[in-house]
């Protein structure tokens, strides 16, 4: 039985009156990735922004209930969000590289760290995570190249190389393949199946194809409130649920 | 009766013809205006010479370094003012009536007369804080005046930074001070600049302001606390008083061609600028 990452516990959160989270609560395993799907509105993207805290920044939220990361509660006002957000990293649905050379949309947190100050570790960090979100190959003769020259589909494996260098502990997808190809949403998938290996991936999907492919958990949610948790294959071939039946069978509006 | 669409659109599309090139018109009529007048007057003598009987004759060297002077105080005091002030208005405070107080107060100080905020600058600097006639004077009341057109422009180009790069720089544990210096400031810089160099060229061309606060004395100033006349006020006192039509003329030219030089320079580091970051 792996171990516990996240610890989520009565988990609610308000939007000013409206509630996208209503009483959350989800075990997280170290090495897994959990798929989680439901359909607009349910408060998939909520949940993963309130797991490194990026829900902070959203005016008027409030949010109640607990979650561990290791056993330390994240929710405390004294949490050094910062550092909290380079252990839980996050890939946006909209890839967003910065306007920056590919090396350096890399780079720059890293050396805002100040964890890697010469110039070779650097660079290996940066071949090692090109090579972990498989567009090495692609871009190794064009690093100083703008990141804005590469295609939708470099652009967001270039997004989770940019996450991989700050060498974090969680990984946040947001659906990280919905405007893409089936050929870069392929290799996207292949990449996400090689990285949990080394670490916790939390993937919000539209797709449940996808979810039903590449993750070992799944939980889904419906109205705010979750509705199913379970092993993969279980909850696909025998729901519990009738809801998550008729979503996962196409019948739901 | 409607008219013919096709029709409309060549009449609309004339009619907004004429109307560019009245302006650009009036802009080459002023030019060519002031470049016929003043241009033959040019001569390095009177570029690099002191001002000789009350600008009747010698050159309008005192005036040059006073406007540079002027200019440069009002700079250095307005630009991290303005862009401070629209860097904690965009980012580090919720939109609600402290930041439309704050805008309105700008907006109303972009209204104010120039003689009203020149008489403002002469009770309060000149008077009160007792620096004289002088250039600091002079250059604090500039940087009033342009602080508002800094404040403004630098707030919509602060704006005009798509805020996907903000979420993206916290989702990666950069610190938002960081994220503004790294991302957002660099991003904005060319909105930023264009602000500053319009402010360049309405304190270099500010008379009544200038007038009230750094006196027209025909030395050239040494000192922060040494009054001196800008171009604007030489050009001024030579054609109200008329002492020398051709001199003013001349002035008049080097005011303008600075303000172009300016312009030109600063387009172009832009350029390059972004160059480097494209």
């Amino acid at each position: 039985m792996p171990a516990v990452k996240i610890q989520v516990r009565d988990l609610t959160f308000h939007y000013g009156p409206q509630c996208a989270i209503q009483g959350l609560n989800l075990d997280i395993y170290q090495g897994e990735i959990l798929g989680l799907m439901g359909p607009a509105k349910s408060g998939k993207t909520t949940f993963l922004r309130v797991l490194n805290r990026m829900c902070d920044l959203v005016p008027g939220a409030r949010v109640m209930g607990s979650v561990l990361l290791d056993g330390v509660e994240i929710l405390a006002p004294d949490c050094d969000v910062d550092s909290l957000r380079r252990r839980v990293g996050m890939v946006f649905a909209k890839p967003v590289p910065l306007p920056r050379s590919i090396y350096e949309n890399l780079a720059f947190a890293p050396r805002l760290q100040r964890q890697h100050q010469h110039r070779q570790e650097l660079d290996e960090l940066v071949e090692n995570s090109l090579k972990a979100a498989q567009l090495w190959e692609e871009v190794k003769d064009r690093l100083q190249d703008s990141a804005l020259k590469l295609s939708g589909g470099q652009q967001q494996r270039l997004c989770l190389a940019r996450t991989l260098a700050m060498q974090p502990e969680v990984i946040l997808l947001d659906e990280p393949t919905s405007g893409l190809d089936p050929i870069s949403t392929a290799r996207i998938e292949e990449t996400l199946t090689e990285l949990k290996k080394d670490f916790t991936i939390i993937l919000v999907s539209n797709n449940t194809k996808q979810i039903a492919r590449c993750s070992d958990k799944v939980a889904f949610l419906l109205m705010s409130r979750l509705v199913e948790y379970g092993v993969t294959p279980e909850v696909f071939m025998v729901p519990k649920q009738k809801e998550t039946d008729d979503y996962i069978s196409g019948r739901f509006g | 009766m409607r008219l013919d669409p096709l029709l409309t659109e060549r009449l609309v599309k004339s009619l907004l013809w004429c109307l560019t090139g009245l302006t650009i018109f009036v802009l080459i009529f002023i030019i060519t205006f002031i470049s016929v007048k003043g241009l033959p007057q040019l001569s390095w003598t009177f570029l690099f010479h002191d001002i000789e009987d009350m600008g009747r004759s010698g050159g309008i060297l005192p005036t040059l370094v006073s406007t540079l002077y002027l200019t440069l105080i009002a700079l250095v005091v307005a630009s991290p003012l303005g862009v401070g002030s629209a860097i904690y208005l965009t980012e580090y405070t919720l939109e609600g009536w402290v930041t439309r107080l704050i805008r309105f107060g700008a907006e109303c100080l972009a209204g104010v007369p120039s003689i009203i905020l020149g008489l403002f600058g002469f009770v309060l600097f000149v008077i009160k804080l007792n620096f004289g006639w002088s250039m600091l004077s002079g250059g604090l009341s500039l940087a009033i005046m342009i602080l508002p057109t800094i404040i403004r422009t630098s707030e919509e180009a602060l704006k005009a930074v798509p805020r996907e790069y903000q979420d993206v720089c916290f989702s990666l544990g950069i610190s938002k001070w960081q994220t503004i210096t790294r991302v957002v400031l660099p991003c904005a810089l060319p909105g930023i600049m264009t602000g500053i160099v319009l402010s360049i060229g309405r304190a270099i061309g500010e008379t009544a302001v200038v007038l009230f606060t750094a006196g027209a004395s025909l030395r050239t100033p040494t000192s922060l606390f040494d009054s001196g006349r800008s171009m604007a006020v030489h050009f001024y006192i030579l054609a109200r008083e008329g002492l020398s039509m051709p001199n003013a003329y001349g002035t008049a030219a080097i005011l303008i061609i600075s303000i172009l030089l300016i312009n030109i320079t600063a387009y172009t580091l832009m350029t390059r600028f972004l160059q480097k970051y494209r």
